[in-house]
């Protein structure tokens, strides 16, 4: 609604009723619900399906009908009503906003002003815990839809008066509130100004998604890489606010966004703290080498039988020359094809209903690839290429990130089938100077490892024991370093 | 904005230039010859027969092995004609031993090593190996050998075997091409000899820069690699006397230790070395029961020194009079004195300087009995 | 806050000059010094280090005494001719470095993996990379070339093998030929040691300022460590006469190493050398381009896009390997002259115009 009327109400009651009209007429459940006393008039408007009843008729209607005339043009007299908010309105958009948003309006007639009042009663879901972000041990809270809930849910769990919140609007049509939580004392004060800055930037009609504003606001167009990284987890999300960083939330979608985000958050879990340091420890390495695995493994299968036959040892040479002979198209055209039909699996595997979605997973993939085998489309050796790739590529828990590398293979894959593995090494190259020119709301992306700063390989590679951990990581460049202790 | 995008756009143009023109140098796996073991004949025309063996790639037969071989002027244009005739590529990449026959070792196999050292796809860590007879003979009676593993494999790790157990030296493409570059050191080859159903390593081969001059037997390899200074896991025979023996002829010792110090000096102008081993022996066999008496361990100790120096005395001499210097002596001259060594002519030299050898032997145990 | 673009700390301007400094040079430098000095060859890189260490004291007091980057400050030193001259003079140096080296990486690549291929392509496929990175700026050079301590820790197991499985009576007695041998074979190491002579290009990029003459110091400390630990492998292994005859000793090296799975190290190693010499590459046509910057004003994208083109071209006039190496030789020759006699000339100079400088200065400020 931006016929924008930043238009004052008039004191003509008839007159402001006849502008909201022509906004609001055919809205679904717009109602015009007319009070009388003593003579006085007013109107009360709200969207049915918006507002609690139970509100209305009790605390609204209820109290000003029991009292005399004069309290609907004594401004003073308003403050008295019982509903927690009220909010004084002037222009009409604010009004038909309000009424959008699920308020009710209240304008009685002699006055040029509006009351709102906050009774809306939107459905949402329960709090669950998120789907692809499963945890076995610490809480199973999940952000839903509705940004107070999220509030709510930030707030019951992190009892700290020095937990702040600014917020935006974004969206020109839609109006999207958005939220950005920060520790007043902790967070650094440029970070707050970074994201004022660029968020203000933004002109686009709505917000589509978390995933879109986070691109709106990166500064990095072209990259495959998630600058922000999104969590529907709450202690997540209250991890980062400990360490100095912001939370983002926007009203509508369950994900938040925590800035700054770097490339070795991507495989950081909340389980690593909730077990010893030493186990964690490796498992994140472990989860380090997946990702070197679903990278280049099937690159280097096909730079090896393509290229680099030498370094094959003795003992496997006859066997795997026996089974690829058996295959009738180039290594790096074996290679992409069973990638592909990887690929397609998956994304199949994903829309169906969760029942049927695990058989297709383990059927597709068992059937299709020991049919192609015997029927001598693909090697073996392909086929366990590609699942141990698959396999690397499923323990990366942000998905954002993990489609990003499953992206990055496939140009890699090219290279080495056309310069062995000096095409691998030139694709790496690349990939890397690419991932240390990204940056994440002013913060290098691949800290710590360029610019290489010692201090946060506490919880990057490995994770040290907690007595270790008792100083904040850099990489937020927090104004305080010491955790609290007393 | 629009530099980034630049770019990243010069970036993928270029890149993708680079796939246009087809593929180079592709060595697809099931598509080439993978030679495991190659052997050089020179024949008395000037030409050379090459034999390469290499696994045939057949998923629905057994696994075997084809020899190929054909006479040519060089080794490449052999290799040429070779790939004519298999419809493979025939590729040296994995090339485990390379075998010269006797013959073609005495006239000298610098040449045909050449292309070892030029192509970087052959390796470095490949045996270099002279066949009794011809090696093509010793490639094709191997390949019939039907109870022993594939010809490339069965003699590397025959020749592994051997050389951990001192009964040959340990001798790879990049070891030999360091000896024959440097003046001061000979090269030693291991030596095969291919029977009826079985390859027998019978000792090594000894080069006066790259020709071959003479041959040691097993037990004098062993002694070559104790005077050399390597670690070995050797095991001897020796005869007894009168005085020490009881039910057997013969002790078998195995030795555990070597160490080697060399005292080297110039008598009159001409430089004199003496090789002194220190070795820590183990009996493993030996026919008597008094191994734990001193007196007698003392006994048994002093004639393994006396004959193990004889030993090494007859292996000295078998090398000098063939004119090789695998021990080394002539680095250790060059090192020591220099300016002398500008004047001295090595290779007349060495078959006559003095040379000794000492052992002195230590008995660690003796095992479960006495 | 951390977005500025240029701007690089001491460890990263370290990265920099160090991975600068490795590139070709340790690849063929046990052969140059065996055929020119004998086995005393690594006196002869420890005598290269000091004059270099020499160059890196001239550059580092030019620098502070013109408070600039020597480079910019060339107009008014040598008054505008001379130093227009003498600045124009130093960009064809270094674009002719870059694709001096350049070319020798191709040679590598080529003889190492690809006889076959085409010399055009392997010269743009491998430009591709370096572009990409300098045109993302000089920190991202800069701290892509951390990596090259990753590399070198790596490659440092070869000197280790040569020590642990090599003959060290291979290296006495330790011949040096001649004086006039080792003075040539001292200049012949100086074309590896190039890459300190980037500090007379940067200078208002470097955070931390008193601190490049350490840079340039420790850079070149860790080379010498690393070439002689080459030299000494080189020689160990292979003796002191064969050395001579190999084009890439280094890589040579590994191909004697055996481990237990990975069958043939030395592709692994060369792998790994490409990540060194792109570091090399592009920590050139970096500062080739900021130079452009300073004195021509021309946008960093079009003078990087110009400057491959060149170099692309200028690869295909030497036509062999051996005519590579002479022009390499050369250039080498010519980089320790603009590397160190050229500051200590300037020195004195700049000493004297100590008005004019102060002059500039403030209307460098003001503008």
């Amino acid at each position: 609604m931006t016929n924008g009327s930043r238009t004052v109400l008039s004191r003509d009651l008839q007159h402001n009723e006849t502008v909201i009209d022509t906004f609001l007429k055919d809205c679904p459940g717009f109602t015009k619900h007319r009070i009388r006393l003593q003579k006085r008039e007013a109107v009360l408007f709200f969207i049915e399906a918006l507002i609690n009843k139970d509100f209305i008729q009790r605390d609204i209607l209820g109290y000003l009908l029991s009292q005399d005339g004069p309290v609907l043009n004594d401004l003073q007299r308003y403050d008295q009503i019982p509903v927690a908010v009220i909010t004084r309105l002037d222009h009409f958009d604010q009004v038909s906003d309000a009424i959008l948003d699920g308020q009710a309006v209240l304008i009685a007639d002699g006055i040029n002003r509006a009351f709102s009042f906050k009774v809306s009663d939107k459905p949402q879901r329960n709090i669950q815990e998120p789907q692809v972000e499963k945890d076995i041990r610490g809480p199973h809270n999940g952000f839903v839809e509705r940004l107070d809930t999220n509030i709510s849910l930030i707030l019951s769990s992190f009892k700290n008066p020095a937990v702040k919140m600014r917020r935006y609007e974004v969206g020109l049509r839609s109006k999207t509130s958005v939220a950005v939580l920060y520790m007043e004392g902790l967070t650094n004060p440029k970070l707050l100004d970074e994201f004022d800055r660029r968020i203000k930037q933004v002109k686009t009609d709505s917000v589509l998604s978390p995933s879109y504003l986070e691109e709106l606001i990166s500064g990095h167009t072209w990259t495959v890489f998630p600058l922000l990284y999104s969590t529907e987890r709450t202690d997540k999300a209250i991890a980062c606010l400990l360490e100095g960083r912001l939370v983002i939330l926007i009203d509508g979608f369950p994900q938040s966004l925590s800035a700054p985000s770097t490339f070795v958050m991507a495989f950081q879990t909340a389980d690593d703290y909730s077990i010893r340091a030493i186990p964690a420890s490796f498992v994140r390495i472990l989860r380090f080498g997946a990702l070197l695995i679903s990278l280049f493994l099937p690159a280097l299968y096909v730079a090896i039988i393509t290229f680099h036959y030498e370094t094959i040892p003795l003992s496997l040479l006859v066997p795997l020359a026996e089974t690829r002979s058996k295959v009738p198209v180039p290594p790096v055209v074996e290679a992409l094809f069973m990638e592909l039909i990887f690929e397609i699996i998956r994304e199949a595997s994903i829309r169906l209903p969760s029942t049927v979605g695990q058989t297709i997973g383990v059927v597709g993939g068992l059937v299709l690839g020991q049919a192609a085998v015997s029927a001598g489309i693909v090697s073996n050796v392909m086929v366990i290429v590609v699942a141990m790739t698959g396999m690397a590529s499923f323990i990366i828990q942000n998905q954002e990130v993990a489609l990003a590398i499953r992206l990055v293979r496939f140009p890699i894959i090219f290279l080495a089938a056309g310069f062995g593995i000096v095409g691998i090494g030139v694709g790496g190259a690349i990939l890397l100077s690419h991932l240390i020119s990204l940056d994440s709301l002013g913060i290098p992306f691949m800290t710590p490892l360029f610019p290489f700063s010692p201090r946060d390989f506490r919880d990057a590679l490995i994770i040290a024991p907690a007595v270790l951990r008792s100083s904040r990581p850099k990489m937020a460049r927090p104004l305080q370093y010491r955790r609290k202790k007393g | 904005m629009a530099k980034e995008q630049i770019s990243i756009l010069i970036a993928l143009c270029l890149f993708f230039a680079g796939f246009a023109t087809g593929c180079w140098n592709e060595a697809i796996l099931e598509q080439v010859g993978v030679i495991l073991i190659a052997s050089i004949d020179q024949l008395p025309n000037g030409r050379i027969r090459l034999a390469d063996a290499a696994p045939v790639i057949d998923p629905n037969a057994e696994d075997r092995i084809e020899i190929v071989m054909t006479e040519g002027t060089t080794i490449r244009e052999c290799r040429e004609v070779l790939n004519r005739k298999t419809g493979r590529e025939l590729v040296g990449g994995k090339i485990q031993s390379l075998v010269f026959g006797e013959a073609t070792a005495q006239q000298g196999i610098r040449p045909h090593m050449e292309i070892f050292a030029r192509d970087p796809v052959n390796p470095l860590l490949a045996w270099v190996v002279v066949a009794e007879g011809e090696g093509s003979v010793l490639l094709q009676k191997g390949v019939t050998m039907e109870d022993k593993p594939a010809i490339g494999i069965y003699i590397s790790e025959l020749l592994e075997n051997n050389a951990n157990t001192g009964q040959t030296v340990r001798t790879l493409v990049y070891q030999f091409e360091t000896a024959f570059y440097t003046p001061g050191i000979d090269p030693v080859t291991p030596m095969i000899r291919a029977g009826e159903t079985e390859m027998v390593v019978i000792g090594s081969a000894l080069f006066d820069s790259d020709r071959m001059c003479g041959r040691l037997d097993n037990t004098q390899s062993l002694m070559l690699n104790l005077l050399m200074g390597k670690k070995i896991d050797g095991r001897l025979s020796l005869k007894m006397p009168e005085s020490l023996k009881a039910s057997k002829d013969y002790v078998t010792i195995q030795i555990v230790q070597s160490k080697r110090k060399i005292q080297k000096s110039l008598k009159q102008g001409q430089p004199s070395f003496l090789i002194e081993l220190a070795m820590e022996v183990n009996i493993e066999e030996a026919g008597t029961t008094k191994l734990l008496e001193p007196e007698f361990l003392k006994k048994m100790e002093q004639f393994l020194s006396d004959s193990l120096t004889d030993h090494l005395q007859k292996t000295i001499r078998l090398i000098q009079e063939a004119g090789c210097d695998a021990i080394g002596t002539g680095l250790i001259a060059k090192a020591s004195w220099f300016k002398q060594w500008q004047q001295w002519d090595w290779k007349k030299l060495y078959p006559k300087i003095d040379l000794k050898a000492s052992a002195k032997v230590n008995i660690r145990n003796s095992g479960a009995i006495s | 806050m951390i977005n500025e673009k240029d701007f690089i700390t001491f460890p990263q301007l370290l990265s920099f000059l160090f991975a600068t400094q490795v590139g070709t040079g340790i690849l063929t430098l046990p052969r140059v010094l065996i055929r020119e000095v004998g086995t005393g060859g690594w006196i002869a890189i420890i005598m290269g280090a000091f004059i270099v260490g020499i160059g890196v004291i001239c550059i580092t007091l030019l620098n502070k005494l013109v408070g600039d980057s020597a480079f910019s400050a060339l107009p008014v030193l040598l008054g505008k001719p001379l130093g227009w001259i003498i600045s124009i003079v130093l960009i064809i140096y270094l674009a002719v470095l870059a694709a001096v080296i350049h070319r020798l990486f191709v040679e590598v690549v080529q003889i190492w993996f690809f006889p076959s291929a085409s010399n055009l392509i392997l010269t743009i496929f491998l430009l591709v990379p370096e572009v990409y990175i300098v045109s993302k700026g000089l920190r991202v050079v800069a701290l892509y070339d951390g990596l090259i301590f990753i590399v070198i820790a790596t490659l440092a197991l070869v000197p280790l093998h040569g020590v642990i499985n090599g003959n060290t009576i291979f290296m006495r007695p330790i011949i040096i030929g001649s004086a006039g041998k080792l003075f040539s074979g001292t200049l012949k190491v100086g074309t590896s040691f190039l890459g300190f002579e980037m500090l007379l290009f940067l200078y208002p990029e470097i955070l931390g300022k008193k601190r490049q003459f350490w840079a340039g110091v420790g850079a070149t400390a860790l080379a010498t460590f690393f070439y002689v630990g080459a030299f000494v492998a080189s020689v160990t292994i292979f003796g002191p006469a064969q050395p001579a005859y190999q084009v890439y000793p280094l890589l040579e090296i590994s191909r004697t190493i055996s481990l237990p799975i990975i069958e043939r190290v030395d592709l692994l190693f060369g792998g790994l050398w490409i990540v060194s010499l792109i570091t090399t590459i592009d920590g050139l046509l970096i500062t080739l381009v900021k130079a452009v910057e300073t004195r021509f004003h021309w946008r960093n994208n079009i003078s990087l896009l110009v400057m491959s083109i060149l170099i692309t071209i200028m690869s295909f006039f030497s036509s062999s390997l051996a005519e590579a190496e002479t022009v390499a030789g050369i250039v080498g020759i010519v980089g320790m002259v603009v590397g160190v006699v050229f500051p200590a000339l300037l020195l004195p100079v700049a000493l004297l115009r100590k008005g004019a400088i102060r002059k500039w200065q403030k209307s460098k400020s003001q503008s």
